[in-house]
């Protein structure tokens, strides 16, 4: 195990970081079908994170992508950062339990089950904080339908970043 | 530190989590709350929210009023001991549901089918 602040580790953590906020950032910009709902590639890299380095380094990649994403759209602190902080903490808080109990999943589904738990957080946080109406569940089947196929994408994506760091950043 | 892309477990996993996504639509979930079921003894009855209106349920200890409207339902009053459904108090969201065990009435909030949500604003 590499010390706390092995540079190779910062390196690596301030480059997944400007990734996922610039990935959160641009999704966020365009267009999409249904309201809040994105590709959620920002989550490919936190992915990536957990995989390569572990349950911290996910969290702090997913931290700053929200953070990094939110000032880059100059939305920061308003209803959509607090929806995407919970999201990405249930996601981070997911994936890293997926990771750690399963080990026969692959990327696909530990992407699967942290956009399921992104989704549900999100919604969740929006019923109980911003809209306040029970009939926001409605959208629970959904939105988590989507996610889950988002999820398996992203996976995808997620297997690629991390097969591409691998070769660069270990030994 | 070598993990596939995906593997027979993640099938699994997402099969699981597409069907619990279906049960929760199938369960009312997917739509907003339109009607309710009230299930006695007789049989079940559909009523769909709406205007107030007042329900009478009878079961084998004598007939418990529900009130219905356009949000919900809520138990008002029932020949029962310990009173826990008039307690319960109202349900709005598809999948709750109150009952009277001891006169054997339920009433179930159930959610529109396809096409339940009309508008999303952002």
């Amino acid at each position: 195990m590499r010390s706390a602040a092995d540079p190779r580790r910062l390196a690596r953590l301030g480059l997944l970081i400007a990734l996922a906020g610039a990935l959160h950032a641009l999704e966020s910009l365009l267009p999409s079908p249904v309201p809040w709902f994105r590709l959620g590639l920002g989550n490919a890299v936190v992915l990536t994170s957990l995989h390569l380095g572990g349950v911290r380094d996910g969290a702090w990649v997913g931290l700053g992508k929200v953070l990094v994403g939110g000032l880059l759209t100059g939305r920061l602190l308003g209803p959509g950062f607090l929806l995407a902080l919970a999201g990405t903490a249930a996601a981070v808080a997911a994936m890293a339990l997926a990771l750690r109990a399963a080990p026969p999943l692959g990327f696909v589904g530990v992407s699967a089950v942290g956009a399921e738990a992104h989704a549900l957080a999100q919604l969740a946080v929006a019923s109980l904080v911003l809209v306040q109406t029970p009939a926001l569940w409605s959208l629970a089947p959904l939105l988590g339908t989507l996610a889950l196929a988002a999820g398996c994408l992203t996976g995808l994506v997620a297997h690629a970043l991390s097969r591409a760091l691998d070769d660069v950043t270990d030994p | 530190m070598r993990r596939r892309a995906f593997t027979g477990a993640d099938a699994l996993l997402v099969a699981a989590l597409v069907l619990g996504n279906g049960a929760m639509f199938l369960r009312g979930w997917g739509g907003s709350p339109a009607a309710v079921e009230v299930i006695t003894p007789a049989g079940r009855e559909r009523v769909a929210l709406g205007a107030p209106r007042r329900l009478e349920a009878r079961g084998p200890l004598g007939i418990t009023v529900i009130r219905v409207d356009a949000e919900g339902a809520r138990v008002e009053s029932s020949p029962c001991g310990l009173q826990l459904c008039v307690r319960t108090g109202r349900v709005s969201r598809p999948g709750q549901a109150v009952a009277c065990l001891p006169n054997r009435v339920a009433v179930l909030v159930r959610g529109s089918r396809p096409g339940g949500v009309d508008a999303v604003g952002r």
